[in-house]
């Protein structure tokens, strides 16, 4: 199986890598998606597959359908990180309406 | 449960997260949750791509019962070793550029004949020499998931 790994390759090429905390609802760069079609079309072309990363369910479902199988979505330690900043917020809001 | 080259065989969509904290509990909350397949990454991560730290998280992700694929620091046969006899169904082979530099990493994740994998009955993958070597070697190279990675303009397929 393939892996398509944008971070890095956002890197290489020079371009946005997007948005790891899922709060972009752009995709990725015309030349990810460049590389990612091509991606696609060897795993198809060599029946292996193609995995790769999402930064949100919109751009997982893009990447459905131009024919990734399998996704990484979601890390460990930005859902700890979200979900906190999330908590402090309730409990700021609730500081001010005490105060 | 079907193994996770069965449920992509048969055309399933699998979706997951990547451990980079380095908790086997956070794994296991990962797993009982109902993840399809989860990523644990050392390249990123504190966590050693050759130590018992890594073993105790592909235990935790059997325990919960969700599919474990590694990113080793380097697609070396050391680490891809490691990783494998650990019991990952899935490695990710980082930077690869060429077709031959995939050939030596996929290599890596295959039992003789078919790759250059060491062998060794004795590992928790191979459940310490309980199932049959022969049956375990099979099965292995028939499901391990050996995943280069194209992260380089370089390793981009021909457009």
């Amino acid at each position: 199986m393939l892996q398509f790994g944008p971070f890095d390759l956002a890197t290489d090429l020079g371009v946005p890598p997007g948005n790891f905390h899922g709060t972009d609802s752009e995709w990725i760069d015309p030349q990810l998606e460049d590389a990612f079609k091509a991606c696609a079309r060897a795993a198809e072309k060599h029946g292996i597959g193609l995995s790769t990363v999402a930064w949100n369910a919109e751009s997982a479902e893009r990447q459905i359908e131009m024919g990734a199988q399998v996704i990484l979505m979601g890390i460990d330690l930005v859902i700890l990180q979200q979900n906190t900043a999330a908590v402090l917020e309730s409990a700021n809001a609730l500081k001010r309406a005490n105060a | 449960m079907p193994s996770l080259r069965a449920r992509i065989d048969r055309g399933d969509i699998l979706i997951g997260p990547m451990a980079l904290i380095g908790s086997p509990v956070v794994i296991e909350i990962f797993g009982h949750i109902g993840f399809d397949v989860l990523f644990i990454d050392t390249e990123h991560a504190p966590t050693s791509p050759y130590g018992t730290e890594l073993e105790a998280m592909i235990r935790a992700a059997a325990a919960a019962g969700i599919p474990a694929i590694v990113r080793p620091t380097e697609p070396r046969p050391g680490a891809i070793l490691k990783a494998l006899n650990f019991g990952a169904e899935g490695i990710w082979l980082t930077h690869i550029q060429t077709p031959e530099e995939a050939q030596v990493a996929v290599a890596a994740c295959r039992y003789p004949p078919d790759g250059s994998r060491s062998s060794v009955p004795v590992t928790r993958a191979a459940r310490y020499g309980v199932e049959p070597w022969d049956d375990y070697r099979q099965r292995v190279n028939r499901e391990v998931l050996a995943m280069p990675i194209i992260e380089s303009a370089q390793g981009i397929p021909e457009r």
